[in-house]
């Protein structure tokens, strides 16, 4: 029997156990959920690291990580059953029991969906405005030495102030909270990438840069047709480290006084001491993070293949 | 008449080690229709003689005329082939040869310039990978586009720095005859070339006028009165194309140290 066998079985092992105690052991502690959920989710999670495991074999590659992962995974699941529900040695309310937390899922679907719509409303379009606005306006900066001379230093300045320092005044400031959590994730997004676009202007290469100049008669054509698809692989290239800042201030201006949103549903379900509720809001939250950055990482491959 | 005239011409690089004059107070005349090539060991100013006649740079003192008007910029009424082949990395070849072609010629229709796209890399041996980006491309058939891009121009003036020096001799003999006939032109109209090479051998087979460079300076003009269309071939072994070479070598080896001496100097 080989390794990999062996971390195969392993794995089965521990989901095998963890399945058993789950439907089996008898449980002491009471408002138990039912474990429906729990079980669904279990054989989500199975099945993803099979889809991993199997694709690693199609790369070829003796892959350790899914195997590695998956077990720590259903050990540490094993371990919170176990204290919870069967032994109920866990603190009663701050910790709930896994059968509840995502027996959530089931219960608060709709509310968890409508938030996450809410959220991912509001951060993609503060991304996009961000965005847009930082490679236009920091095109134009690092083209014409005049406007850069002007512009950068007062970037440069305001910059390295977070967002998340001034987001209490915005949301006083701003009407409605929904245009405050707006600006801040249109500043968050905005001043790091504007910098960075009249830098990547700047740092053109020389032999695209005389070509271009050879070749442009006008700035126009400069800009649409040379300056913009030469930057577009680093825009793409930023836009995780972008997305990621960009949810950081979403999350922490909807802890701040919102009334929908998934950092919303995570605040107010702490402050109803549904403990349940909120880890599985952190859970959503997590999963939405990692489908958006394993989104961009497929854009990136599709659309920056010249590099 | 006088297509380009360059002035005590003075040009100073200054890198971060230090300025270091690039040319010292050059004058030079080519004529209109004239084929020039520029030879001399490396760094002795010929890439800044290019730059200068492109407008990418501009001299210290002294003035660089074009028809008479100071070169205040970049024009689309000239072209450059650079040494290391650039391409624009996101445009397939062809539309990078297009692109090239409707900037010097914005009226031309979307269908004419495709063809004369299709046309040139026609000619340069491309057209079976117009469709590939430059990464798809060795570094051979890069510079080839590249070629491609500026020929199709068809601009009066032509500047190339050493664009056949990647290519293999076939390609490379393709080349020079390809790039004879787009001098020549369609009709009585001769385009003026600036043409700098390490290949004493090219820059015989091509040119009106051989200039030596060294550093800062024009040591020596070779007229070559050579009937054309020339080609690689048959001026292989003419008399009066060895009594050149033999001149232009006798010039890169007048300061007498040995070793410095080579048809393709390093890079």
């Amino acid at each position: 029997m080989n390794v990999t066998h062996r971390r195969f079985l392993q794995s089965h092992l521990l989901f095998a156990v963890l399945l058993g105690i789950v439907l089996l052991a008898p449980k002491a502690r009471p408002g138990l959920a039912s474990c429906t959920a729990l079980i669904a989710a279990l054989c989500i999670i199975e099945g993803l690291f099979l889809l991993a495991a199997w694709r690693g074999r199609q790369v070829g590659k003796a892959q350790t990580a899914p195997f590695d992962i998956i077990r720590l995974v259903w050990a540490l699941l094993l371990v919170w059953e176990v204290m919870t529900s069967v032994l109920h040695r866990a603190h009663p309310v701050l910790i709930p029991a896994p059968e509840n937390v995502f027996d959530t899922f089931r219960s608060q679907w709709g509310t968890i969906l409508r938030n996450i719509a809410y959220s991912l409303q509001l951060l993609l379009s503060g991304f996009l405005i961000g965005l847009v606005l930082a490679v236009a306006l920091g095109l134009f900066a690092g083209w014409y030495p005049r406007l850069r001379a002007f512009a950068y230093p007062i970037a440069n300045v305001l910059a390295p102030i977070p967002p998340i320092v001034i987001s209490p005044y915005l949301v006083a400031l701003m009407p409605t909270f929904r245009s405050a959590s707006l600006v801040v994730i249109v500043l968050g997004v905005f001043l790091p990438n504007f910098l960075s676009t009249i830098n990547r202007v700047v740092s053109i290469e020389p032999q695209i840069l005389d070509s271009a100049r050879m070749l442009c008669p006008t700035g126009r054509t400069m800009i649409w047709n040379i300056l913009l698809p030469y930057l577009f692989p680093s825009v793409i290239g930023g836009l995780r480290v972008s997305l990621t800042t960009s949810l950081l201030m979403l999350n922490f201006a909807e802890l701040m006084g919102a009334t929908h949103g998934m950092g919303y549903y995570v605040q107010n379900s702490i402050a109803y001491a549904n403990y349940a509720h909120a880890v599985a809001g952190i859970i959503v939250i997590g999963t939405v993070v990692t489908a958006l950055g394993a989104l961009v990482a497929r854009l990136q491959k599709q659309w920056i293949f010249w590099h | 008449m006088a297509k380009i005239e360059l002035e005590h011409v003075t040009y100073t690089y200054s890198g971060r080690s230090g300025a270091a004059p690039a040319l010292r107070n050059l004058s030079l005349t080519v004529e209109d229709g004239e084929f020039v090539c520029v030879v001399g060991a490396s760094g002795c100013g010929k890439t800044t003689l290019l730059r200068l006649l492109a407008g990418l740079t501009f001299p210290d003192s002294g003035e660089v005329r074009i028809d008479g008007k100071p070169v205040a910029g970049p024009g689309t009424d000239r072209s450059i082939v650079f040494q290391n082949y650039t391409l624009f990395p996101w445009m397939t070849a062809r539309r990078n040869v297009a692109f090239g072609i409707r900037q010097a010629h914005p009226a031309l229709s979307r269908a004419e310039v495709r063809k004369t796209a299709d046309e040139v890399l026609q000619k340069v041996g491309l057209l079976d990978a117009a469709d590939k980006y430059p990464f798809q491309l060795s570094g051979g058939m890069r510079q080839r586009a590249a070629i491609a891009r500026t020929l199709a121009m068809n601009t009066d003036i032509l500047l190339l720095d050493e664009p056949f020096g990647a290519l293999d001799t076939r390609i490379r003999g393709e080349l020079q005859t390809l790039l004879e006939s787009v001098y020549m032109g369609a009709g009585s109209h001769r385009k003026t070339v600036v043409f700098v090479t390490h290949d004493i051998h090219e820059a015989v087979l091509l040119a009106d006028r051989v200039l030596y460079m060294t550093p800062g300076e024009i040591a020596g003009v070779l007229p070559v009165r050579l009937p054309r269309p020339r080609r690689q071939l048959d001026t292989a072994g003419l008399e009066q194309v060895c009594a050149c070479r033999r001149e232009l070598l006798a010039y890169f080896h007048a300061d007498g140290k040995p070793g410095c001496v080579c048809e393709e100097a390093p890079a």
